[in-house]
């Protein structure tokens, strides 16, 4: 369960300029919820996925995931945490453009004491439930822009985390991947992993699996 | 920490982006190669010298009078001989020869050939010396330096000597004095010893010095204070006082190039301080994924500081190959006469292949150390990036 | 001095103490910025940058420790070949006690590496828990660790400026034998008395480890480096070098006799650090199997070369 008290966030520009992205947001998502966070850019969605995702702190509020608040947690603990409960498909194509899609895959597992076979398991599975397994030796920057989308899934699902969150997922893609794409997001759904996606793509409006529905606009839920 | 897992994550980034090293591990090469050069010359002359060195006499003694090393009396040879301890007497007559058309020195070395101890130790030079056919006639062994003087100036066979007294002494050349000796023998000249004291002008029943060796290294001080006493104008030179000399002569020679060196050293590590403080795009990226991913930052500065010391690594092996083949196979040019110097006659010495662990330690102390503190600020400071701020 | 300055390992070794020292301060720098700004259980912004400041202070002591390590053999070594121009010397022991440094600066060598390890200690649980309790403390221990690297520090450069090559020195021969150090009260025992202490002090590590009496430990665990310390040199020192006259902690580290000094006196270090680590911190478990496997693991080096002798000659020395 993730519960969202009071979170505001807000960056200081160069020019001395304060800016809020986030004001007093509280919000609560049961496991295995999927949630879409829709609203124009700059509204505050990618700040608050983030958030959640433990690469951001908040300017104020607590943001706690299962009973652990986050916010007090130090890097050492906050970087575990987001290694084990958080699988992050990013904006733009974050991938080691040079290595293999099996061996990207391997970047979240290194850290971990795992054995060989059992971190080939894993990236098995992983590239299994992301359909990309046919694809799996072959070099990132050969690949199609919704291939690589779907080995930044992989690589979100291979430590198996509980939460899923997908920043502006289909931005890039045309109409098939981005319908593959709510393909995959409809299986993890039913696997019951919580799914977070910030998104202003109408084609996730009515979709079927979308348990809630938020609406964002300078920084507050409508 | 290391596991198997990330060891082999390493290898693979370091391998798939190893572009992006190759300027800092070229440069690493010619440093290491540079400051390998250094300790293995340095380490070959001392070996050199202890080659030579070891067969020498235990104790030179001399007269000296009035601050002055003047003809030692034949007749003390027999007075050190009864004292217990003391083995192996035996009289050398040697001195300095101008050779007028190079205006270089030549040393002369008088020898006892009728003293097994001196013709043992020449022996141990050339091994196939016939003592006999050597004193058949006036004849003469020569270091590589003088040969070489003496076939540019046309005596291919002989020379001729030009004694105090006003007379000629015509000396056959019987053979050369072999490469391994040739830091201390270079410009030597051996021959039988009335011949050299002919040569020399010295008078009979006279030496140059007395050399004598002690059986129980225990025993060397207070056989010491028995010669003193049994002649006053006397001046005793150790073996251990010798290499000791030499020891400092050549600490002292390295280690001015060491002080070069360090200078060198620093600027090269200045260098890649800055290289590192440069954070690329490409870096950045790199590491926001690994952070994104859940790296924490002392896993990544470890990832950073893990490729750099391989790419030290490997270019400490290729530079310590590059310096072998240098120092070794050609013979340091350059470097050589930076550290030879030219003393009497040009040294054209070849270097004794003497390489052991230590010294390749030193080289890697010297070298691997500095370069993994100099780049654990600038990684640090690239690891600590929040990773937000790269992917937006 | 110059003479000593100027050979290689000498230099060398200087060189790599001043590239210590120097990333060492910046550490030093860092950690006295985080001491003075921190503030336990908050969750500012410049919080978390001291926090991302840490992990400089913690890769800098990681990796000084493990040069550190590698220094100490080195160290050893020198010395070693430094008795080649000092007089006298026939091995690093009389290098070392040519004059008043040379001691301390070897003994706070092992004291700072000691400390080191305890810190990682230190670290490690402070890591484990997610608030930092320990934090603030790992932070005035390096400055502690780093006070005692200035003394070490400035006692080895005191150590080598003052080495002199023109006087003779004496060898490790005269330096222990038994009417040298007559103060001790362990050299007017003998052979066997001192063999008996030793292995009374071993079973007393045994007992307090085996009842998990922390206090017993550390008596007992001081008091054994202590003895263990002589009777390495003036017992099982002798056996060997098979020469009853050779009583030297010095020549033992030589490839004559298989490094084998190294292997003693490293176990000894690492059984040592264990014992200390369980009496130190309340959070390390007490492994009472750990510490004994290492006293023994001493106890075997030590007492290997002795067996050997009297094996294979049928007699003691």
């Amino acid at each position: 369960m993730i519960v969202m008290k009071n979170v505001s966030k807000s960056f200081t520009h160069a020019s001395q300029e304060m800016f809020h992205a986030l004001h007093n947001i509280t919000l609560l998502i049961e496991d295995g919820q999927c949630v879409v966070l829709s609203g124009i850019s700059g509204s505050g969605k990618s700040t608050l996925l983030s958030i959640v995702g433990a690469i951001m702190r908040p300017t104020s509020g607590s943001v706690e995931i299962d009973g652990n608040n986050i916010v007090s947690f130090s890097d050492y603990h906050l970087s575990h945490y987001r290694n084990k409960t958080i699988g992050y498909v990013t904006q733009s194509f974050h991938l080691f453009e040079s290595l293999s899609v099996r061996d990207n895959l391997l970047a979240p597992l290194v850290i971990n004491d795992l054995s060989s076979s059992k971190i080939e398991n894993m990236i098995e599975s992983a590239l299994k439930q992301a359909n990309i397994l046919h694809k799996a030796n072959k070099k990132v920057f050969t690949l199609s822009g919704g291939e690589k989308q779907r080995c930044l899934i992989a690589r979100a699902l291979v430590n198996d985390p509980s939460i899923i969150l997908c920043d502006e997922p289909t931005a890039s893609l045309d109409k098939k991947n981005s319908l593959e794409f709510i393909e995959i997001i409809r299986t993890l759904h039913k696997l019951g992993k919580t799914i977070i996606i910030a998104t202003h793509d109408p084609l996730f409006e009515e979709l079927d699996c979308v348990d809630r529905f938020y609406k964002m606009n300078e920084g507050t839920i409508e | 920490m290391p596991n198997k897992n990330f060891i082999h994550f390493l290898l693979l980034l370091l391998v798939t982006y190893r572009n992006k090293h190759i300027s800092i591990f070229i440069i690493s090469t010619v440093v290491v190669a540079l400051l390998a050069s250094l300790f293995f010359i340095s380490t070959s002359i001392k070996k050199e010298i202890d080659l030579t060195l070891d067969a020498q006499a235990d104790f030179v003694v001399q007269r000296y009078e009035a601050g002055k090393a003047l003809s030692t009396p034949e007749s003390w040879i027999d007075e050190f001989t009864q004292i217990n301890g003391v083995e192996n007497v035996s009289a050398r007559v040697y001195g300095v020869h101008f050779f007028e058309p190079a205006e270089e020195y030549f040393l002369i070395v008088g020898i006892d050939f009728f003293d097994e101890h001196t013709t043992q130790a020449l022996q141990k030079l050339i091994n196939s010396i016939d003592v006999d056919k050597f004193l058949s006639k006036k004849n003469m062994i020569i270091g590589e330096g003088v040969k070489e003087l003496l076939d540019y100036y046309h005596y291919f066979d002989y020379y001729i000597f030009r004694p105090p007294d006003r007379g000629k002494e015509k000396v056959y050349i019987y053979d050369v004095l072999p490469k391994e000796t040739q830091i201390i023998s270079n410009d030597i000249i051996f021959m039988d010893i009335d011949e050299a004291r002919k040569v020399l002008g010295v008078e009979d029943g006279y030496v140059t010095d007395i050399v004598l060796n002690i059986a129980n290294p225990l025993e060397v001080q207070t056989i010491k204070r028995k010669l003193i006493i049994s002649h006053f104008n006397m001046r005793i030179i150790e073996k251990s006082a010798m290499k000791r000399y030499y020891a400092n002569l050549f600490n002292y020679k390295g280690g001015i190039f060491l002080i070069f060196y360090i200078v060198i050293l620093m600027t090269f590590f200045l260098i890649l301080y800055q290289r590192y403080s440069m954070i690329s795009h490409v870096d950045a990226k790199e590491i926001a994924i690994l952070r994104l991913v859940g790296w924490r930052i002392n896993e990544v500065i470890w990832l950073k500081v893990g490729e750099n010391f391989l790419v030290a690594l490997f270019a400490y092996l290729l530079g310590v190959i590059l310096a072998y083949v240098f120092v070794f196979y050609l013979n340091a040019p350059l470097l050589r006469d930076i550290f030879l110097g030219s003393q009497n006659l040009a040294h054209s010495a070849g270097f004794i292949a003497n390489i052991n662990m230590e010294v390749l330690g030193l080289i890697f102390l010297l070298f691997v150390i500095p370069f993994i503190v100099a780049i654990l600020v600038p990684v640090w400071r690239v690891a600590m990036k929040e990773p937000v701020e790269v992917m937006r | 001095m110059s003479d000593i300055l100027l050979s290689l390992e000498v230099s060398v070794l200087l060189f790599s103490q001043f590239v210590l020292f120097f990333i060492l301060s910046v550490a030093c720098l860092y950690a006295l910025k985080i001491l003075f700004h921190y503030k336990k259980g908050a969750t500012t912004a410049l919080q978390y940058t001291l926090e991302k400041h840490s992990y400089l202070v913690i890769v800098i002591i990681q990796v000084v420790l493990l040069i550190k390590i590698l220094l100490v053999p080195f160290f050893t070594y020198t010395l070693n070949e430094l008795s080649t121009i000092v007089p006298g010397a026939m091995c690093g022991a009389g290098v070392l006690n040519s004059n008043d440094y040379g001691e301390m600066t070897l003994f706070l060598k092992l004291i700072v590496i000691m400390l080191a390890l305890l810190w990682m200690v230190l670290n490690k649980q402070d890591q484990k828990v997610p608030r930092s309790p320990y934090f603030t403390y790992k932070l005035w221990f390096f400055l502690f660790i780093y006070v005692m690297f200035l003394i070490e520090l400035f006692l080895e450069v005191k150590f080598f400026t003052t080495l002199s090559t023109a006087e003779p020195v004496s060898c490790c021969s005269s330096i222990y034998t038994q009417n040298n150090e007559s103060k001790n009260i362990l050299l007017s025992l003998s052979f066997f008395q001192l063999l008996g202490v030793f292995y009374l002090v071993y079973i007393g590590i045994v007992v307090s480890a085996l009842v998990k009496n922390k206090v017993l430990l550390l008596i007992s665990s001081i008091l054994f480096v202590y003895i263990a310390y002589y009777t390495v040199i003036y017992d099982f020192g002798i056996y060997i070098y098979e020469l009853p006259t050779h009583k030297c902690p010095f020549c033992m580290l030589q490839s004559d006799y298989y490094y084998v000094g190294y292997f003693i006196f490293s176990s000894l270090f690492i059984a040592t650090f264990y014992a200390f680590a369980t009496v130190v911190y309340p959070f390390v478990k007490f492994d009472y199997k750990r510490i004994i496997f290492w006293y023994s693991i001493f106890i075997f080096f030590t007492s290997l070369p002795f067996v050997i002798y009297i094996v294979k000659n049928g007699t003691l020395l």
